[in-house]
C-alpha cells in the first residue's frame, strides 16, 4: 500500500514539470478540518481529524474551434490523526466550455469528465473514482457570478474485504447524484465572498464501531482500520446530504489566492441514520 | 529680400510643434493611459498608410491596456500565452470576433471609424482593453506621470481633448481650444469613475470528495 501510495505521490510530483509550453499549471495547498471525519451518528464513534492537502494539476486546450482542454491532476492529502485515511489520488480529465454569444455577461455552460485512481494507507480506501459534472452559469456585472449544475461521481473500491457474510465488502463504492448552485461577489479588488449550496442522493460511507443502526442499514460492510481497530466501514444507500458553504477568497496576486471556508453537511438516511459534518478548510491557490 | 522674408514665413508656419498634455485626476495624481487628441482646424494631410499596429495578449492581459491609433489603421492582436485567446469587440466603431486562436491571427483587423473600442477575451472576463481610434494623427498617450507629448504638429489652430477608460463625463466635456506655435503646453483634471473589473484571482478546484 505504502508502495503504491509512493507511486501516485511520484506521479503527483512528476505533473507540474511536464507543465510546460501550452499546458498550464495550477497548485494548491491547504487544511482541511472535518469535525466528524468517521461520519458517524453516535457522539462516542465520531472523529474528528484535519488533512493537509497539496494538489498539482495542467490542464490543455485542444486545437479546436470549440474550448476543449484536457488535463491530469494529483492530490496528495495527509491526516493528522487517521494516517491510515491519508491518500494519493491521480486523475485524468476532459472538459468543454462554451458560451452563448461573446462578453462578461454571456451565458455559459461547461461539461467535465474526470476518472482517477486513488491510493489510501489502508487498502479498503483504494479506489477508483469517476465523476461527471455539467454546469450553466452567468456573470450578472463584473462583481456578481451563479452558476449551477448537475454532478455525478462514483466510487469504486478496489478490494473486495468482506467480514459478514451476506454483505458486500466494499463499502467505499459509492456512487451519488447531486444538484448543487454556487455564486460569488467580488467585493473589492481583493476580497471575493463564496457561497455554495448541494444536494446530493446517493450512497455515503460511515465508520463507527459495532452499531446495530447503522447495521441494518447498511448494504456493504468492511473493516476500518484507519480509524481504529475496532471501526467498521458500513455503505448506506439512498442517503441525502445537503451542504452549504460560505468562503471568502483574499486575492493575494495577480496569480495567487487565500481561500478560507466554512461548510456544513448534513446527512439523513433510512432507519433513523443521521449524521452531521462542519468543515472548515484554508486554501493556498497558485496559477501561474 | 522679400523672397527670403516670404520663404522665412512659410518654415515658420510649417515648423513641427510640440504640446505637453498633462492630465490629473481630482486628488492631483497623475493619471497613466490618458489618450490626449489635437485636432487641427485646418486637416491634417493624410498620411499615405496608417502604420501597423498590435495589441498583445501576455500573462493574460491586453498590452497595452491602452491603444491609441489612427483612423484606417490596422491592428493585429498577437497572442504570447501559452493558452487560447477570444478577442472581440461590440463596441460601436468596430465591431469584430476572433475565434479561439494561438499566435497571430492572418489578417489584422482595420479600425476604420473613430471612436472608443472596447476589446474583450471570451473566455478571461477579465481582460480587457480599449483602442481609441483617433480621427488625427496627432494623439499620445500618458505615461505612469501623467504626461503625453504629442510632437510634429504644424502650427495653428487646435481642438484638444483627452480621454480615459474611467473618465466620468463625456469626452466633448474635455474639449479645449489653442493657437499652437512651437511649443504648447495643456492640463486637465478630470473625474473618474472607480475602476470594477471581473475578478482573476484563481480559485480552488475544490475536492469534490463524499
Amino acid at each position: 500500500m505504502t508502495l503504491r501510495l509512493h507511486r501516485v505521490a511520484a506521479l503527483a510530483a512528476a505533473l507540474p514539470l511536464s507543465a510546460h509550453a501550452q499546458w498550464n499549471p495550477h497548485f494548491e495547498a491547504g487544511a482541511v478540518y472535518d469535525s466528524n471525519f468517521s461520519r458517524a451518528q453516535r457522539a462516542q464513534d465520531r472523529i474528528a481529524d484535519t488533512a493537509l492537502t497539496v494538489d498539482a494539476a495542467a490542464e490543455r486546450s485542444l486545437p479546436t474551434t470549440a474550448d476543449l482542454r484536457v488535463g491530469a491532476d494529483a492530490r496528495l492529502a495527509q491526516y493528522v490523526h487517521s494516517d491510515g485515511a491519508s491518500y494519493a489520488t491521480a486523475n485524468v480529465s476532459g472538459a468543454w466550455r462554451g458560451k452563448l454569444g461573446l462578453g462578461p455577461a454571456a451565458p455559459w455552460f461547461s461539461a467535465r469528465a474526470a476518472a482517477g485512481v486513488e491510493n489510501a494507507r489502508e487498502t479498503v480506501r483504494d479506489a477508483l473514482r469517476y465523476a461527471f459534472t455539467a454546469t450553466a452559469g452567468r456573470r450578472f456585472d463584473e462583481r456578481f457570478e451563479a452558476a449551477a449544475g448537475f454532478a455525478y461521481d462514483r466510487r469504486v473500491q478496489r478490494e473486495e474485504l468482506a467480514v459478514v457474510p451476506g454483505f458486500g465488502g466494499k463499502p467505499f463504492s459509492l456512487q451519488g447524484r447531486a444538484l448543487f448552485g454556487r455564486a460569488s461577489y467580488a467585493v473589492s479588488d481583493k476580497i471575493a465572498l463564496l457561497g455554495s449550496a448541494t444536494v446530493r442522493n446517493g450512497d455515503v460511507e460511515s465508520s463507527s464501531r459495532r452499531n446495530f443502526t447503522i447495521f441494518s442499514a447498511s448494504n456493504a460492510i468492511a473493516n476500518d482500520p484507519s480509524l481504529g481497530p475496532d471501526f467498521i466501514a458500513y455503505r448506506v444507500s439512498g442517503a441525502r446530504t445537503v451542504l452549504l458553504s460560505a468562503g471568502v477568497s483574499w486575492q493575494l496576486a495577480r496569480h495567487a489566492a487565500l481561500e478560507a471556508s466554512a461548510a456544513r453537511a448534513d446527512t439523513a438516511a433510512g432507519e433513523g441514520l443521521d449524521y452531521v459534518n462542519r468543515i472548515y478548510a484554508v486554501t493556498f491557490v497558485y496559477r501561474p | 529680400m522679400i523672397r527670403v522674408l516670404i520663404l522665412f514665413a512659410l518654415v515658420r508656419a510649417a515648423a513641427a510643434a510640440e504640446l505637453e498634455a498633462v492630465v490629473k485626476n481630482e486628488r492631483g495624481e497623475p493619471v497613466a493611459e490618458a489618450v490626449v487628441v489635437a485636432v487641427p482646424d485646418v486637416p491634417a494631410p493624410k498620411p499615405a498608410r496608417a502604420k501597423p499596429e498590435q495589441v498583445e495578449q501576455i500573462d493574460q492581459e491586453f498590452v497595452p491596456r491602452v491603444k491609441a491609433v489612427l483612423v484606417g489603421s490596422a491592428v493585429s492582436f498577437p497572442n504570447r500565452d501559452g493558452v487560447r485567446h477570444h478577442v472581440y469587440s461590440f463596441s460601436a466603431a468596430k465591431r469584430f470576433d476572433l475565434p479561439l486562436y494561438v499566435g497571430t491571427p492572418a489578417n489584422p483587423v482595420i479600425f476604420d471609424s473613430p471612436g472608443v473600442v472596447t476589446i474583450g477575451c471570451n473566455i478571461h472576463d477579465w481582460m480587457v482593453g480599449y483602442i481609441y481610434v483617433a480621427e488625427s494623427p496627432y494623439y499620445a498617450t500618458t505615461d505612469a506621470k501623467g504626461i503625453a507629448r504629442l510632437s510634429g504638429l504644424p502650427g495653428g489652430a487646435y481642438t484638444v481633448r483627452a480621454w480615459h477608460p474611467q473618465l466620468a463625463s463625456p469626452e466633448a466635456t474635455t474639449r479645449r481650444r489653442m493657437e499652437l506655435a512651437e511649443a504648447g503646453r495643456l492640463e486637465w483634471v478630470l473625474a473618474l469613475k472607480p475602476e470594477v473589473r471581473v475578478r482573476r484571482a484563481p480559485t480552488s478546484r475544490g475536492s469534490g470528495r463524499y
